[in-house]
């Protein structure tokens, strides 16, 4: 009499296993590194934001401000750029990590020590800060205005001008007037930006 | 590692071997193979994003170089949002010489929604004809039907005499109140508004009613 094998023939669960393996490697886009959780605002608006060419400002319900732009290579040019009006030298390798991290919220004074760190302990460093600085001048002591503005100048020197879009991610208990300042900020006459992306969730429900 | 199953590496005991031999089988053992590609599903299902997160596109007002009102808009709604639940609001132009000029509303679906539906109208009822006209039309496909209804529901919102709503805030309002003031634009087809500075007046009228402190 054979020996019946307890073994069963898992062909087909593994050609299926790696079928779906390889379609969420190929689909899946990772998240990118969030400092901050952001409850946006609900609203029945259906277009999407295109995954390219963004420039993200995030706001909290406190009203910190985080700061992104997307491209490595826009990134690692515009910390330069930071770095020569604020007179800071970053390494290589503080640029390579500077590249490829997500949003931030802090004062550029702060950065280097925050490059240094593990992406977990990032986290945990970044709730001490306060966003980053900014006020209603186009000077160096507003720091989100010089971001804004180096991230625009790089993205138009590597990428087609005008394609860059300027995205504002407010948590809904942020107050107004927090937006309000940047966007008066972006109407300047030195970046002069009049169209945002105000991103929002689907809304399920009828109100 | 994957192992080549052949039943017992043992050199010795020729009588069973010889028995084992014949029954070689390429059969491998997966389940090491399957535990990876598992674990790899789960980190991707898992990780992967798919929604795309969902926008709402505004175009600010550019900010005019002199300050003087040249609004000529007659048929035009000003709402004020402020930081509780409720938002005040006036037809035309401020009436300076009343003492309460604000009429108060609140974000619910009876509240500030039916104040612009009835404001508007006009432009409504000409959107659904249009609407049932080209739903009837069966020569065109529906994303033809789709694109033609979108185009000219956008120009009777852009027409003259269609409502015009101004939103204003109060230093304290809620980031997510004045979200869904633009969002209910879209869903009363009111297709001229624009987030503008609260003025001076308004400020005091709005503290003389008790709307804000």
């Amino acid at each position: 009499m054979p020996r019946s094998s307890p073994s069963l023939d898992m062909t087909p669960m593994v050609d299926l296993a790696f079928l779906l393996v390889t379609f969420f490697m190929l689909t899946s886009q990772f998240r990118a590194e969030e400092p901050v959780i952001v409850d946006t605002p609900a609203s029945q608006k259906e277009m999407k934001l295109p995954d390219k060419d963004i420039m993200l400002l995030t706001i909290d319900s406190a009203g910190r401000v985080f700061f992104s732009i997307d491209q490595k290579d826009v990134r690692i040019a515009m910390l330069e750029e930071m770095g020569n009006r604020y007179k800071i030298e970053f390494t290589e390798e503080e640029k390579e990590t500077f590249g490829k991290m997500g949003s931030f919220g802090l004062p550029i004074g702060n950065l280097k020590e925050y490059l240094a760190l593990d992406g977990g302990d990032r986290e945990k460093v970044s709730r001490q800060f306060k966003g980053i600085p900014m006020d209603t001048t186009t000077s160096l002591t507003n720091e989100l205005f010089n971001w804004v503005d180096a991230g625009r100048r790089m993205s138009f020197n590597k990428y087609q001008k005008g394609v860059l879009r300027y995205a504002i991610k407010g948590d809904g208990d942020a107050n107004y007037k927090k937006i309000k300042k940047i966007i008066e900020m972006f109407q300047k006459d030195e970046i002069n930006v009049n169209r945002f992306n105000l991103i929002t969730s689907l809304e399920s429900e009828q109100k | 590692m994957a192992q080549l199953d052949t039943g017992g590496g043992d050199s010795k005991g020729g009588k069973h071997q010889k028995q084992r031999a014949k029954k070689q089988s390429t059969h491998i053992d997966m389940t090491p193979m399957v535990d990876l590609a598992f674990l790899l599903l789960t980190f991707f299902v898992l990780t992967s994003t798919f929604s795309k997160p969902v926008t709402m596109e505004i175009t600010m007002p550019v900010k005019p170089k002199d300050k003087e009102d040249k609004t000529e808009v007659k048929h035009i709604v000003t709402l004020v949002v402020t930081k509780g639940d409720t938002v005040a609001w006036y037809y035309g132009k401020l009436d300076t010489a009343s003492a309460a000029p604000f009429n108060i509303s609140s974000f619910s679906k009876d509240g500030i929604r039916k104040v612009l539906m009835e404001n508007n109208r006009e432009t409504i009822k000409k959107i659904q004809e249009i609407e049932k006209k080209i739903l009837a039309d069966k020569s065109m496909d529906e994303q033809k039907r789709k694109e033609l209804y979108t185009k000219q529901a956008v120009d009777l919102m852009g027409e003259k005499d269609a409502l015009t709503v101004v939103i204003k805030t109060t230093d304290d309002a809620k980031y997510g109140r004045v979200v869904d003031m633009v969002d209910e634009m879209s869903i009363v087809n009111v297709g001229k508004y624009a987030l503008v500075d609260i003025s001076e007046t308004e400020l005091a009228f709005l503290q003389q009613q008790k709307i804000i402190k």
